[in-house]
């Protein structure tokens, strides 16, 4: 009897997941190693965190009080006047609390230099606490606005009015702070007083001079101009960090002990052969992880309060109090990102057989969650678009702005929808991995393969080795690139280094793996011959990209992927003109011949050829294509994210060409062209404009252009594509020797 | 009871194919006990996969009880129970609690379960510490633990895999003796072990596996017409030596 008509109904039903989950939570609840990292870590951690966070207020409060003040001003006449005005003032101060001390106390009696409001207001800083220097007249505010300069004073006289009675030259002061920062308005203050007592002073002894009564208004002026409120760092922005990092100790032990330690223990096997889906066994997991994960958040919310308020830190950090709206806003938050983490980790140690390989996958998540979290302690940062998509950093970034009472709904509701999709995806791709059969029963994928060198040649880098390659190849390009910068060399001095950097990280580096992994050179970084027709269809993409690259840029900039500072900036400007002067031939080999054959080399070959045993081709095109524009978001020293867009819309074209030709070769012929074209547009830029072809950076191409690149990359394409059609004769194909 | 013909699999390890079992075919009825036998690698424990549906089959399936395991493997699973020598217990649940744990992934009723684990729990030794968590339990006693699992659902089918595997003497007694014991209730029951002496004491009927394909099935008295040899280990010896190239055996 065949009865594949009787097959067993679903096995996906609520009754049975909620017995799965509590037996689930009884396993992990019994464990002590739970019950430590959910109480007792808490406990400690947060007393411990109070006096911190207090001693370090203490210390902020001291510095602010010993931080010399710089003012700039925009010459040496008003640097010489302003010096000048500040120590007279100082002196009148001074003279007045002479004055005030020596003057027997009586209460309710008012001085006369208060009643002027001559005397300072609580500024008791030193004489010499303010540095004048002289700046350029167009960077006073920004200088001010990125708090290089605490305050800026711009100076100007006015004529006398020859009408009047009066023979002395008015003065207007315009003082240039910025609103929030402590120091700007503590400079501010004190620059006002002085100015404000000479001011008093000057006009008394001319009004006595002309026998006329004290009380009218004084000639010299000044009004403080705000350019912008800065946003300082806040510890508050701390709390939802450190409640984030210990949701996340809590969801750790029991995902792995649920997964990798099932598999270590023998009773998943046992598990698999029963009649349950994994889909059941995996959401049952899930639930019960998220429940330890919830709880640990609950804990340490409950900490963190009692902590605050009996601490008085919270009165401190935030001085409009916790209410229970508040706090409920942030469990909420808590719960919603623990369902996100939780879900993470599961997918993660389902990929492990063992207890160790578990803890190796997640310590560098943890990491990873690590950075992300710290950057969104920057000052200045906002939950824009992107960030309210980028995973960690948007939960903490609403908790702050919670915590603040800055929440913007747009963003709020995308960070929240962004995250709820993630854990969704996140489970997805768990309840496929749990239980994999490849893990049940094969060692292939394992990381030993990653230290066993293959008896005899083989065509493609193993796996391990491939991730291990590119997890070694960032971190290396990131500080060997950082080493070679040095603004004092010469131009070609530093492009050679680059360009040597260049080689060593995606040349010699991902080839010591191969070679240590037996991988054939040809096939392992696809040096395969590659039709005529693709050199020409990669030829003609070189040309027309940029145009589709460079309003992708315009879009990122649009989206809020803007990492470039005024600074950064500048030094581009500066860097551009040195590129001007260089020889041609010189700029195109190190800057658009060496990266582009070095970076194919990498991305379109040792990593193409490495993640094909893994995924299937247009997936291979997809990732190589993220991690390839991911990569160059690193610029030394400084991130840019603006280049992102652009540079995966160009990896997802190499990773195509690629993937048709079976080559890297055309990639790197396309690769090139790009980057030469765009160096000649820069390196010509003068000739250019002159000639009708204004390319500004923050400027939409005209549309003729644009329509004109999308005929030339469509025949490009079409070409590529007609070349490299199922049956294409190889033999006609063109090795170039490499 | 089980049918298994022209079952076939294959694995792919990066660019190179590796074949687990090459066309396997037998049959299990009521009241037997098939020794499925052969070295480490030879393909037992992925055809026992396969044949309780974990696994699909490359090509050819088997059937339990009448059900297919390709296309309906609950309902396979549900006829079978598993002892293997890998499997583990739950150390923070109690052997009644990992024992009702796993009635409920076999859909017992919970009136039914409660009675099975007592009926267990008594032919199987496991009352004097039923209530006690397995982390503190000794070897053997984890082991009854994991056999009385075996049977909670009541299958008409066992399948044991190395059972014997790390076992004392006594261990292995145990064993034996729970085989009879599953012979004696009439089901169907595969072992599947590398130490054919054991086997030999164990089962009715024997399928000798050499990388994946059946070189010899039979009862023993078969076998041993067919071959000329007394013992299982013997057949097994004289088969790898006519199958090894010349100079590949010996020393």
């Amino acid at each position: 009897m065949t009865s594949e008509s009787k097959a067993s109904p679903s096995r996906l039903r609520l009754g049975r997941i909620l017995r799965l989950t509590r037996k689930e939570l009884r396993e992990t609840l019994r464990d002590r190693r739970t019950v430590i990292t959910l109480v007792l870590m808490p406990l400690l951690v947060y007393p411990l965190l109070s006096i911190s966070f207090n001693k370090s207020l203490l210390l902020t409060a001291q510095q602010e009080q010993t931080t010399a003040f710089t003012i700039g001003v925009e010459s040496e006449s008003e640097r010489v006047l302003l010096d000048e005005l500040l120590v007279h003032g100082s002196q009148i101060l001074a003279a007045h609390r002479a004055e005030a001390a020596s003057r027997p106390e009586s209460e309710g009696e008012v001085g006369e230099g208060e009643a002027d409001g001559v005397e300072a207001d609580g500024v008791e800083a030193e004489d010499d606490a303010a540095k004048l220097g002289v700046y350029p007249a167009l960077e006073l505010e920004n200088q001010v606005a990125s708090l290089e300069l605490q305050l800026a004073v711009r100076i100007s006289t006015r004529d006398p009015d020859p009408a009047g009675p009066r023979r002395f030259t008015p003065v207007q002061c315009e003082l240039i702070y910025r609103e929030n920062s402590t120091s700007s308005e503590q400079a501010l203050r004190f620059v006002q007083d002085r100015l404000q007592a000479v001011n008093i002073a000057s006009l008394r002894t001319r009004l006595a001079r002309m026998g006329v009564p004290a009380g009218l208004p004084a000639e010299m002026t000044f009004k403080p101009v705000s350019v912008g409120r800065a946003t300082p760092f806040s510890l508050a922005t701390l709390v939802p960090l450190v409640l984030i990092l210990m949701t996340i100790t809590g969801a750790v032990y029991p995902a792995i002990d649920l997964t990798a330690g099932e598999r270590e223990r023998g009773t998943l096997e046992t598990l698999i052969a029963a009649p349950i889906s994994r889909m059941a066994l995996l959401i049952a997991k899930y639930a019960a992880v998220l429940v330890v994960a919830i709880l640990t958040a609950l804990v340490n919310l409950l900490a963190m309060t009692v902590t605050l308020v009996t601490s008085r830190i919270g009165s401190q950090l935030f001085p409009d109090g916790l209410s229970p709206i508040l706090m409920a806003q942030i469990l909420g938050l808590m719960i919603l990102f623990a369902a996100f983490f939780s879900a993470i980790v599961l997918a993660l140690t389902s990929f492990a057989r063992s207890f160790k390989e578990a803890q190796a996958y997640l310590i560098p998540v943890m990491l990873l969650a690590i950075s992300p979290g710290l950057l969104s302690l920057m000052p200045g940062l906002e939950l824009t678009l992107p960030l309210a998509v980028a995973p960690l950093v948007n939960i903490v970034l609403l908790s702050r702005d919670i915590l603040e009472g800055n929440v913007v709904a747009s963003t709020a509701v995308l960070a929240i929808a962004s995250t709820a999709a993630y854990a969704i995806a996140a489970v997805g791709i768990a309840s496929k991995i749990f239980g994999n059969d490849a893990l049940l029963y094969a060692s292939r994928g394992s990381w030993s393969e990653l230290f066993q060198r293959p008896s005899a040649p083989t065509s493609a880098p193993a796996p391990a080795a491939t991730v291990a390659c590119l997890a070694t190849l960032f971190p290396c390009y990131y500080v060997l690139a950082n080493l070679a910068q040095s603004p004092g060399r010469e131009l070609s001095n530093r492009l050679m280094i680059n360009a040597l950097v260049t080689v060593a990280v995606f040349g010699v580096w991902p080839v010591l793996f191969a070679t240590a992994q037996r991988v054939r050179l040809r096939t392992g970084f696809r040096l395969e011959p590659a039709p005529w027709g693709s050199f020409l269809g990669a030829v003609l993409l070189g040309v027309s990209l940029w145009p589709f690259a460079h309003e992708l840029f315009l879009l990122g900039r649009f989206a809020g992927l803007v990492g470039s500072d005024r600074q950064q900036f500048v030094a581009a400007e500066e860097l551009l003109k040195e590129l001007q002067g260089l020889p041609t031939r010189v700029l195109l080999y190190y800057l658009a011949f060496i990266p582009a054959v070095m970076e194919e080399f990498f991305f379109r070959g040792y990593l193409f050829q490495g993640l094909r045993q893994q995924i299937s081709g247009p997936k291979i095109v997809l990732v190589t294509a993220l991690l390839f524009g991911g990569f160059h978001i690193l610029s030394p020293s400084t991130l840019t994210p603006e280049r992102f867009l652009p540079s995966t819309f160009l990896g997802l074209v190499l990773g195509w060409v690629c993937y048709r030709c079976g080559s890297v070769i055309p990639g790197m012929l396309l690769h090139a062209s790009h980057n030469g074209l765009l160096l000649l547009m820069v390196q010509k830029r003068d000739y250019l404009k002159a000639h009708g072809w204004n390319i500004e950076e923050n400027a939409h191409l005209p549309i003729l252009w644009l329509v004109t690149a999308a005929s030339v990359t469509a025949i490009a394409l079409l070409i590529v594509f007609w070349a490299t059609r199922p049956g294409y004769d190889k033999k006609g194909g063109v090795y170039l020797g490499l | 009871m089980i049918s298994v013909v022209g079952l076939t699999k294959h694995f792919a390890a990066g660019t190179r194919k590796i074949v687990a079992v090459d066309g396997l075919s037998f049959h299990v009825g009521a009241g037997e006990v098939y020794g499925l036998l052969g070295p480490n690698g030879a393909g037992k424990t992925t055809t026992l996969w396969m044949i309780m549906g974990v696994l699909p089959p490359t090509s050819g399936y088997a059937e339990v009880d009448g059900y297919r395991s390709s296309s309906a493997p609950d309902a396979v699973k549900e006829r079978l129970g598993l002892v293997s020598a890998s499997a583990g217990v739950y150390p923070w649940l109690t052997p009644r609690e990992t024992l009702l744990f796993f009635a409920d992934l076999y859909n017992v009723p919970p009136r039914e379960a409660l009675a099975s684990v007592e009926g267990i729990s008594r032919t199987l030794g496991l009352t004097g510490f039923l209530d006690q968590r397995c982390a503190t339990l000794s070897t053997g006693q984890k082991q009854r633990v994991n056999l009385a699992r075996a049977l909670v659902h009541n299958p008409q089918i066992m399948l044991l895999d190395e059972p014997t595997r790390g076992l004392d003497v006594l261990g292995s007694k145990v064993i034996f003796d729970y085989v009879r014991h599953l012979r004696d209730l009439g089901k169907a029951v595969i072992v599947c072990t590398h130490r054919l002496d054991e086997a030999q004491r164990l089962c009715n009927r024997f399928g000798l596996l050499h990388r994946g394909r059946l070189v010899h099935e039979g009862t023993l008295a078969e076998l041993q017409q067919r071959t000329g040899c007394e013992t299982l280990t013997d057949m097994f010896l004289e088969f790898i030596d006519t199958q090894s190239p010349a100079g590949e055996t010996g020393s």
